[in-house]
């Protein structure tokens, strides 16, 4: 859906990206140090950057989104795509509300490009769903000015969602806000773009928030496109490169709550039977009355990470322990690193990464193919 | 008898003041704006064009000004031809005078916002997809508020203290061209120092005031980034 084609030289560095990325997911991540032209990269998606030598394509486009063709993406406001900085740049003059509205009632994609193909999903993005995902009601009426960095960011996505345009950039959105609001909000992406037809292209440095948002991600130094692929096979070849600490990335289906023990229970998506526990009861939209259930976004699917360090191996299933997740999995391959060893499975068709101590490897004497439990505690 | 005279003088004076304040607003936030945009090579010579008024003798841009209103000078005569009137000793003499007087003063307290302001919130909402005059109309004139009142307050106060250019173009004729600091003038040259001083004092009540509310009221643009 997205076709890019970007050249532009910004003092020493030369930025030049080629992409297709149609058909390659609704949430596309972009992965980089500081200063390697992810920013800039989106500028000019955005149609900021005057001098950029850059073609949309609009493949695509026009058939989803009932883009017409004639609209001029170095026009900022005619570009398809909004950009969500890291700084929120909310309008200091209105509330919260007041800049949710704004955009709702100026935005030329709202009030002209009403007409659509019948591929456009019934709906535009509400005021209410945004305040509902985002958790905005407590703030709703506050001026600006009276708001965190956090709950700046929490705004300043929503308001880019309510624009109407088809295409979401978001650098580095949430870099203001904890790990555990940070995922939860992560998590939500690929399930609006799922629903509401939206494609996100998601700026971090984080290989964690690229693992759980996005499908497809590329990798940019010194300004190219180094390596693109799926993110889940990507991430497991940059991992180890960026020096960032091993992680798993998991897929998994909601399967019920046990709200008596405030627990959730979810499986690999491939494996119904393989179970993983969660600590909190997934979206409290699921206990919410059926009548507006419609309208929230209860997740079906998600992605997780898990740290390698976590996850212990036992050759057998173990009944008598207070560890709730144990998955089954075949031993790929072990890596011996300098104190610690680094084991990978395969659980159903994902792959699982444990690290151990040298000493445990030595006595559990772990052989490729072999059968084994990796067990955690509930996350 | 004197009395009406200065009443008189007063009103022009507010009046004049008033319509300068009013029309460079109308041409000055558009221009501001446009010229923070532009980034050419004219952009110096404009400038320097616009902040001219500032430390030029209102004595010297007053005689330039009314060689060009001049019913022999082809400003002067357009003028003549198409209203029937002639510019120089006229109130829209001295209005079109004042313009260009105190354009510094609106100018440069929007120029100065607009650049503090810097492009951010415009390019996000251009971003959003807000189209230009919106993004004027709904974002700017707001963020600029403080801006437009300085500049409003600033020029206004200076139009009240015009003497020499007034003085050039306009002469001093009652109800026509004779402001407050020209009737002022008058009551000195005749030896009328109780009238002199009600106006002295008048004019600087007035300008006291109005810088006055421009520091209590006005919110510094600094303030809301």
């Amino acid at each position: 859906m997205l076709q890019v084609s970007v050249s532009h030289q910004i003092n020493e560095l030369k930025l030049e990206v080629e992409l297709d990325l149609h058909g390659k997911g609704s949430v596309i991540g972009v992965f980089g140090a500081s200063g390697h032209g992810k920013s800039t990269l989106l500028r000019i998606l955005a149609g900021l950057e005057k001098q950029a030598n850059y073609q949309l394509g609009s493949h695509g486009l026009s058939d989803v989104y009932g883009v017409s063709i004639g609209c001029n993406h170095s026009i900022a406001e005619q570009n398809p795509c909004v950009l969500n900085r890291q700084k929120a740049l909310l309008f200091p003059h209105l509330t919260v509300l007041q800049n949710l509205e704004f955009v709702i009632k100026h935005s030329y994609w709202r009030t002209e490009k009403q007409t659509v193909s019948e591929h456009k999903v019934s709906r535009d993005i509400s005021i209410h769903d945004v305040i509902q995902w985002f958790n905005l009601k407590p703030i709703i009426h506050k001026s600006v000015d009276a708001l965190s960095g956090g709950e700046q960011q929490r705004v300043a996505i929503a308001r880019s969602l309510l624009s109407g345009k088809p295409i979401v950039l978001l650098d580095e959105p949430f870099s203001a806000l904890d790990w555990q609001t940070r995922i939860s909000f992560l998590t939500l992406l690929p399930e609006i773009a799922r629903r509401f037809n939206i494609c996100f292209v998601l700026v971090s440095h984080s290989l964690k928030e690229l693992a759980i948002a996005t499908d497809y991600m590329l990798c940019i130094r010194q300004g190219h496109a180094e390596e693109h692929g799926n993110t889940a096979d990507l991430i497991n070849e940059l991992g180890q490169i960026a020096g960032q600490p091993v992680f798993s990335n998991l897929t998994l289906c909601f399967q019920r709550c046990l709200p008596e023990y405030r627990l959730s229970q979810w499986a690999l998506s491939d494996a119904p039977q393989q179970h993983i526990y969660f600590k909190q009861v997934v979206a409290e939209a699921i206990n919410k009355t059926p009548q507006i259930q419609n309208d929230d976004v209860i997740v079906q699917q998600k992605r997780i990470t898990l740290d390698a360090d976590q996850v212990s191996i036992s050759r057998h299933f173990n009944a008598d322990t207070s560890m709730l997740n144990q998955l089954k999995g075949k031993v790929l391959n072990i890596c011996e690193q300098e104190h610690m060893a680094l084991v990978s499975l395969s659980v159903g068709e994902q792959r699982l990464f444990a690290q151990i101590s040298k000493l445990s490897l030595h006595r559990l004497n772990l052989q490729p193919n072999e059968v084994v439990y990796a067990q955690f505690k509930a996350l | 008898m004197s009395w009406d005279i200065d009443l008189q003088a007063l009103w022009l004076t507010l009046k004049l003041a008033m319509l300068t304040v009013v029309i460079l607003l109308m041409v000055c936030l558009p221009a501001a704006w446009l010229l923070n945009k532009y980034q050419g090579r004219f952009k110096p010579v404009i400038e320097a064009l616009i902040t001219l008024p500032l430390v030029l003798p209102p004595t010297v841009l007053g005689f330039y000004l009314l060689m060009a209103f001049s019913p022999n000078a082809w400003l002067g005569n357009a003028w003549l031809q198409v209203t029937g009137e002639q510019l120089t000793f006229s109130f829209t003499g001295i209005l079109l005078g004042s313009l260009i007087y105190s354009l510094p003063f609106v100018m440069q307290p929007l120029m100065s916002g607009l650049s503090q302001l810097g492009e951010a919130f415009e390019q996000q909402a251009a971003s959003l997809g807000i189209v230009t005059w919106k993004r004027f109309a709904y974002l700017l004139l707001p963020l600029l508020k403080p801006s437009i009142i300085s500049a409003a307050t600033l020029g206004f106060a200076h139009t009240l203290g015009e003497f020499g250019l007034v003085l050039m173009i306009g002469g001093n004729i009652p109800g026509e061209t004779q402001v407050l600091s020209i009737a002022l003038y008058n009551h000195v040259e005749l030896l009328e120092y109780q009238q002199a001083h009600n106006l002295a004092a008048l004019l600087l009540l007035c300008s006291f005031l109005s810088l006055l509310l421009l520091y209590k009221f006005n919110r510094p643009l600094a303030d809301i980034r």
